[in-house]
């Protein structure tokens, strides 16, 4: 198959638009980085991408858990969709299962230390950063950013965290929104906010060709205007007190990325058209809208490190059909009845096919000695296991791709002993180049069996 | 009774419930000895707040004519105790960054492309001997707005090193831009950072002068930057006394800003943008719509308005009024004669009428109406969190959700005997009987006095902790509410982390004073809203500053 043919005709499939792409692949070395892009040391022969992405509400473990272990398992109803599906466009999504691992057993061990009781919101201020949340942030870095942190200077955007509602603005359990709205954290107090719109996203990561002349002057303007800021802000940092100065500094750290990304050289990827019509899309299109431009980012090394919510916990799914035009889904969840079961293992279905498709999208790129998938590790998983009770063990892990083949993928992976969630993402530092043995509040190995 | 055909369905012992005690206040950590320094009591940490994106929107709009709204894809401000701008919530990310400087690109090419604008913020020309003259001028007077405070030397004249890099740019105007762009980039236009002077006589604290203090003013009673007015009663020294500021704060309420402003308070406060999230399937809820919705809202804010504006109007009466406002929409909905066309009319309910106060309201009773039920619990919540200051938590992990009814149980009956297990008791017993006292409103607010069966629909209802605690109806807890000492405070708490961006933390060595006092002048006054504001503004808690942060 070829891959940039697909992705031609699928960045932008339901916004209505035709656009003509360039020839990525052309443009990028064999191992997958732009041509002229240093390869940091101690990275993979390929650099190993990283994604964490949430779909909120746990599920029904009972219909999720796969029976049998190993390569051999059998789907749960919910799991089915790894064998392949059609989109509500006509779209086939191949079957994935070998390019995944389901994995049972793992443990949110910090989720019952966060210090509101709220059921969700404590487990997804853990989600990807594995401590214990405070009340107006998450309780650290998450591994996402660890990565970028470490290794995110390569490419023009360290991370591109990616979510597919508006953000939340309400207050759930006294807790602040921020941390509903956010699975990437540089630390506490620090979330490092996602791209919610596909229009805006689209243009911080692709120029569009012809502006690049009258850019050379605007670029010039652009710089002058940072050194300005740059300068009152370091005078502003000689004045203010040693706690607000974190506020300044911030802000300050913020310019200088700025600066940064405006000296890597953005002119490899450019896209005639915007996404236009993206607001009118369903939620469902709309979100695996945002997986092709973030896969598109990805395929262009414009970063290799990203997060990506589906939902926030208090959310409709009506494009599932009209039964759900008003069911709101986090009341859902805390259903106990058949049929409120049988609802949520459709919507876990529906949860399954986006982490799928996202995997089919890294799959139909090539690169080093294999698909992008295979020198990606996906994590998808919620912020709890069975939605019903906030239960926090167990947790319904998916992860797609080979971390750059260290991983062996297409089995059910059963950890018996409850291991700590931290100890993933140890092995998934590890396997993308950030050599570490500890992560979060109690990361402290990494996985076994994961290699196989 | 079709708001209560879900309710409870989704409640579990899940929404709320807790082992250890549920009494919880935010703010309520006892004070440590000795941590307050002598002094003025204690008047809070000098905090570095950014705008919240409101707030950018708005000085955009009167500092440089930006009708439009830039904000939409700024990342959003969490909101935190109710409150989109707590200062410790206001983080700035790369993507702000970002979103600021092209926020900035776009404003000031619309400004220098349109005539008007560029002429009352540039005001002269750019080219010829008068260059430098017009540049000097514009970025002293547009700087001074933007910064709320005047420009220094240094900041103008690095700005005019800016203004020389697009010298040679075929449009003069150029220049103009990037000063633009570079303010409102600047961290003294993103940030309200107060310095203040250090108080010799009370060591720790810093007592606020000036720029410091209109800003405080303005973005609190009008939601936005000051005006240049107000600039030059704070360089005047005007506001250095607390009487001053009184003065100010009292002229500065009798400007139609504060109308918007002041919406941004109680919007927030009594939850109404969470409308904006309401869903109700139509077969259920033929009446409901987006027009329906904005009624609603537009109801409860007409009688705040009426209750803030109001000569004499005493502010308690918002949970007794029988005076209200309704549309054509309103008044089908609530069954009592519609006013003309479109128009809003003011309605007197009659005596015996189950309408009275904001527990009436369309508004609070479909914003607490969920879709899936639990219906009964956020009523009551409501009551709790907003009206009453408390803090619920939510359950603890691996709470077990309540089997599912069985034959011939009601919701209700269901609800009672998830409230048999003392764990979720703890805490639902707080809320789950306030609203049962609701039962005849559906989740539009329509009153419903039978179900389906015809048999008559019980109202009684309970207020855990309060005596008497029973009562009969939301008109009933309404008056309950308005003589309980409690509620008068907590709009006090109210408005002092509106004012100050933060939660109170009580206690007497922390804010317990600052609140006994406005409470006190909010009382004495007649529960006059103007003058707790007016007390909030003048109290040592606004003028003064402890270093350190939070």
């Amino acid at each position: 198959m070829n891959p940039l043919r697909l992705s031609r005709r699928a960045l932008l499939r339901g916004a209505g638009i035709a656009v003509a792409l360039p020839v990525l692949d052309a443009m990028l070395d064999g191992r997958g980085a732009l041509h002229g892009t240093a390869h940091a040391q101690g990275m993979p022969a390929t650099p190993v991408r990283l994604i964490t992405m949430h779909w909120p509400n746990g599920t029904v473990m009972s219909r999720w858990t796969p029976t049998g272990e190993g390569s051999s398992y059998t789907y749960s109803e919910s799991l089915r969709p790894l064998g392949g599906f059609t989109l509500p466009d006509g779209t086939e999504v191949p079957a994935m299962r070998g390019d995944v691992n389901v994995i049972t057993g793992l443990k949110n061990t910090v989720a019952p230390l966060g210090v509101t009781g709220g059921g969700h919101i404590r487990a997804l201020g853990a989600f990807g950063n594995g401590m214990p949340m405070q009340m107006t942030s998450a309780g650290g870095i998450s591994v996402d950013q660890v990565a970028a942190e470490a290794l995110g200077g390569a490419t023009r955007f360290p991370s591109i965290p990616v979510a597919v509602q508006p953000a939340w603005t309400a207050n759930w359990d006294g807790a602040s929104a921020a941390i509903f709205n956010n699975l990437s954290w540089s630390g506490v107090n620090r979330p490092v906010p996602a791209d919610r719109d596909a229009r805006a996203l689209f243009n911080r990561l692709f120029t569009a060709p012809g502006e690049a002349s009258a850019a050379e002057r605007a670029a010039l303007y652009r710089r002058s205007v940072l050194d300005y800021v740059r300068a009152d802000l370091s005078r502003m940092d000689r004045r203010v007190g040693r706690v607000d100065r974190q506020r300044i500094d911030e802000h300050l750290t913020s310019i200088r990325e700025l600066e940064r990304q405006s000296s890597v050289a953005a002119t490899a990827c450019t896209l005639a058209t915007a996404p236009a019509g993206a607001e009118a899309l369903p939620g469902d299109e709309y979100a695996r809208l945002m997986m092709r431009l973030l896969v598109m980012a990805m395929r262009c090394d414009l970063t290799r490190y990203a997060s990506f919510q589906l939902y926030h916990p208090d959310n409709l799914y009506p494009w599932l059909g009209p039964a759900w035009t008003n069911l709101e889904r986090h009341g859902l969840s805390h259903r106990t009845d058949p049929e409120a079961n049988d609802l949520v293992v459709v919507a876990s279905q529906y949860n399954v096919k986006q982490f799928a498709y996202l995997c089919s999208l890294l799959k139909a790129a090539s690169a080093g000695d294999g698909t992008l998938l295979d020198h990606s590790l996906v994590y998808c998983t919620s912020e709890v296991s069975e939605g019903s009770s906030h239960t926090y063990t167990t947790m319904p892990v998916l992860l797609g791709g080979r971390g750059g083949g260290r991983v062996r993928t297409g089995r059910h992976v059963r950890y018996a002993d409850d291991p700590s969630f931290n100890d993933m993402f140890v092995s998934m530092l590890n396997y993308a180049g950030v050599p570490t043995t500890r992560f979060g509040y109690d990361g402290a190995a990494m996985l076994p069996q994961l290699e196989g | 009774m079709r708001a209560l055909r879900s309710v409870a369905a989704s409640a579990g012992c899940l929404l709320l419930a807790l082992t250890a005690g549920c009494s919880g206040v935010v703010g309520d950590a006892p004070g440590l000895p000795d941590a307050g320094p002598a002094g003025p009591s204690n008047p809070g940490p000098l905090l570095v707040r950014r705008l919240t994106n409101a707030e950018y929107d708005h000085a955009v709009r009167d500092v440089l004519g930006q009708s439009e709204r830039v904000s939409a894809d700024f990342p959003a401000d969490p909101k935190v105790v109710g409150f989109d701008n707590n200062a410790e919530s206001l983080t700035i990310s790369a993507l702000h960054a970002e979103r600021y400087r092209d926020a900035a690109e776009r404003i000031a090419a619309a400004v220098i492309a349109s005539p008007a604008r560029r002429a009352a913020v540039v005001g002269c020309a750019l080219t010829g001997d008068g260059r430098d003259a017009c540049l000097r001028a514009f970025i002293d007077a547009f700087g001074r707005r933007a910064f709320r405070r005047p420009v220094t030397p240094t900041e103008a004249a690095g700005l005019r090193e800016l203004a020389a890099i697009a010298a040679d740019d075929p449009d003069p105007d150029m220049a103009a831009a990037l000063v633009i762009e570079a303010v409102l980039q600047s961290p003294s236009f993103l940030f309200r950072t107060e310095f203040g002077d250090v108080d010799a006589a009370h060591p720790g604290l810093h007592r606020l002068r000036g720029a410091d203090l209109a800003a405080r003013l303005s973005f609190f009673l009008w939601g936005t930057t000051p005006d240049d007015a107000l600039l030059a009663r704070a360089q005047a020294g005007t506001l250095d006394t607390a009487e001053g500021l009184a003065a100010a704060a009292r002229a500065m309420l009798a400007d139609p800003r504060a109308r918007d402003g002041l919406g941004g308070f109680y919007r927030q406060w009594l939850r109404l943008y969470t409308l904006d999230d309401a869903h109700r399937d139509p077969a259920l809820y033929p009446a409901w719509n987006a027009g329906l919705r904005a009624s609603m809202e537009s109801e409860t804010a007409r009688v705040v308005d009426d209750l803030i504006w109001r000569d004499g109007a005493n502010f308690l009466d918002l949970f007794t009024a029988r005076a209200t406002f309704v549309d054509a929409r309103l008044a089908a909905l609530y069954g009592v004669a519609a006013p003309a066309g479109d128009a809003w009319g003011r309605v007197e309910m009659p005596e015996s009428s189950a309408r009275a106060g904001l527990l009436t309201h369309a508004s609070y009773l479909t914003l607490t109406a969920h879709t899936e039920g639990s219906t009964l619990i956020h009523r009551g919540k409501f009551v709790r969190e907003v009206l009453l200051c408390e803090t619920l938590p939510s359950p603890p992990a691996n709470v077990p959700s309540i089997p599912a009814a069985v034959p011939g149980e009601t919701e209700l009956e269901r609800l009672e005997r998830h409230r048999s297990d003392p764990a979720c008791n703890n805490c639902h017993r707080r809320m789950d009987p306030i609203g049962m006292g609701m039962r005849r409103y559906d989740a539009l607010g329509a009153l419903h006095l039978v179900d389906a069966q015809m048999r008559p629909i019980p109202q009684a209802g309970n207020l855990y902790g309060y005596a008497p605690a029973d009562f009969d109806g939301p008109v009933a807890l309404g008056q309950r509410l308005r003589a309980a000492p409690e509620v008068a405070q907590c709009v006090v708490r109210q408005v002092f982390r509106y004012a100050f961006g933060r939660p109170e933390v009580l206690g007497p060595s922390d804010d317990g004073p600052s609140i006994d006092r406005a409470s006190e002048r909010f009382r004495a006054s007649g529960y006059s809203f103007r003058e707790l504001l007016v007390a909030v503004v003048s109290s040592d808690a606004f003028r003064y500053g402890r270093e350190g942060g939070l």
